[in-house]
């Protein structure tokens, strides 16, 4: 890790610290360190479009026909948009254990001797995210094409498919980076992480209609982040409406970039020692 | 060789060993106990009522599916501390001391089975809870929680191969986690065989994972018994036999 550790902003070379171009100097410096790290690391790009894809395809194989029965669509339609969220989600839990790594060795000591907002080192890591979405939603797709995924609606609304896959990678990876500054091992950070993704995932419109649900269910997966989600992109890529998720989604981001991301600014004003 | 103990003996010492060593690890109580649960309440939330519209009964058919889910996620860990031995050196250790050089094969898999154990039991018991039902009696529960196991063995002992082949206990723990996802969706264990794609259906029907979920679904009562138990059990002794060769040279190679 130390030898792919990248180059910190050297400070004679950079603006000031403190100014709004010190700091998007230093995010750049710290998310083009996040993008070569986890462009060299196999299980990134593994996380990223192999095991979506592998998700994809079975999915695609064994609920196919019995959802397709329930509701009368084709199951690809739903599921692209549903494997791009859930890609993101899943994914981000490299950058979690890249930010960990990074407390656990002693970088982030490091960060904190030096003029630099030590909060730059993750919203760099946030907007490297914005590759890996790109790649996601690419490889999704472009394979979600040959099962019978479309763009209904013309280019526009497929480019805003895109756009809105790829700007949920800087949103979600902040679940993962607050829990990263409170976890104090591997352990104890992938596997709640897991569970969380996993219950939102399933609490969601992302693999089945809001109907296969028991009543009870029903009004937590409407509210859902990842139904907002999942809806929105549906709504692009030519199905149903727009505005209403749109505003759902847009609600629930800036809760989870708030929310999170103040969460993990907070664990992170305290001295290392401190820290659980 | 001659001074050596008796395979049993060491691999009861081991076997404490790894046992102890899984009780003190959350994460892999997490993984043998908790992620299956929730998979089991998750599934049954989401897919139960889609199932139940094909003729595809739920309560009665997904615990098997569950447990077969959780030997996968018992035997996960083996990977990883098969790799963890051999970067701390433990391995090379073993084989200088006079005990048998299979005893920590032994040992490993008495600690991953007592891990199965227990996953296979609790996620029973909340089958149990939802409304599964052991309809052939006792006895065949008993065969029923056997065969879980005899399968829990044949893979674990297939992630001790991976934890062998990987270069860090991170990446046996990545790789380990790759084959389980198409072999149990692509299974009787979650839609009915019926529902794949044609070409698909001879695979999925008779690969190891639907033979075995089969087997423990016709032990419970669905299904006929000599059509899946005999089929269930070629594969898993076969995949023993040919994991635990490999696996006992991989020792004697390891570093």
């Amino acid at each position: 890790m130390t030898a792919s550790a990248g180059p910190v902003p050297s400070t004679s070379a950079a603006p000031a610290a403190g100014t709004a171009a010190g700091l998007a100097a230093q995010v750049a410096a710290f998310a083009g360190r996040a993008f070569r790290r986890f462009s060299r690391s196999s299980e990134t790009v593994v996380n990223t479009t192999i095991f979506p894809l592998l998700l994809l395809l079975t999915l695609l194989a064994a609920f196919s026909e019995a959802v397709e029965a329930f509701e009368g669509g084709e199951y690809a339609q739903r599921l692209v948009p549903t494997l791009v969220v859930s890609g993101l989600m899943f994914g981000s839990v490299g950058a979690a254990y890249g930010l960990l790594g990074d407390l656990q060795s002693g970088f982030m000591d490091r960060i904190r001797s030096l003029p630099v907002a030590p909060l730059t080192l993750l919203i760099g890591i946030a907007v490297a995210e914005l590759a890996r979405a790109l790649a996601a939603v690419a490889v999704l797709v472009g394979v979600g094409h040959l099962f019978g995924f479309r763009f209904l609606d013309g280019p526009l609304s497929a480019l805003g498919f895109v756009a809105v896959g790829v700007a949920l990678g800087p949103v979600v990876v902040w679940i993962g980076l607050s829990l990263a500054t409170m976890a104090s091992s591997l352990e104890t950070l992938g596997p709640p992480l897991g569970a969380v993704f996993l219950l939102l995932l399933f609490f969601s419109q992302g693999m089945v209609p809001l109907e296969a649900y028991p009543g009870w269910a029903q009004p937590l997966v409407r509210v859902s982040p990842i139904t907002a989600y999942v809806e929105l992109l549906d709504g692009l890529a030519g199905g149903g409406p727009l505005a209403g998720p749109a505003v759902r989604a847009l609600v629930w981001s800036v809760f989870i970039v708030v929310g999170f991301g103040g969460l993990a600014a907070y664990r992170l004003s305290k001295p290392a020692g401190d820290r659980g | 060789m001659t001074a050596s103990g008796t395979l049993l003996g060491d691999g009861r010492v081991l076997g404490g060993r790894a046992m102890l060593r899984s009780a003190r690890n959350p994460a892999t109580i997490l993984g043998a106990v908790l992620f299956p649960i929730l998979f089991f309440v998750l599934f049954n939330l989401v897919m139960r009522r889609i199932m139940e519209a094909r003729g595809f009964d739920y309560a009665q058919l997904l615990p098997p599916t569950i447990v077969v889910q959780a030997m996968f996620f018992t035997a996960m860990s083996s990977a990883y501390y098969v790799a963890d031995d051999r970067r701390s050196g433990i391995i090379a250790r073993f084989r200088s001391l006079p005990i048998h050089r299979s005893a920590p094969l032994i040992g490993r898999s008495l600690g991953d089975l007592s891990r199965a154990t227990v996953s296979a039991v609790v996620i029973t018991a909340l089958g149990i809870a939802t409304g599964m039902r052991f309809e052939r009696g006792w006895v065949w529960a008993l065969a029923y929680l056997g065969l879980a196991l005899l399968f829990a063995l044949a893979v674990s002992l297939g992630m001790g191969l991976i934890g062998y082949a990987a270069p860090t206990p991170e990446a046996a723990a990545s790789i380990a986690s790759t084959p389980y996802l198409p072999l149990i969706m692509l299974s009787s264990g979650f839609a009915p065989v019926e529902d794949f794609p044609d070409w698909l259906e001879p695979i999925v029907r008779y690969q190891p994972v639907s033979v075995t979920i089969d087997a423990l679904r016709a032990t419970a009562g669905t299904g006929d018994l000599g059509d899946t138990v005999p089929l269930a059990l070629a594969w898993c002794v076969g995949l023993i036999i040919v994991f635990a060769a490999l696996g006992s040279r991989a020792l004697e190679r390891a570093a």
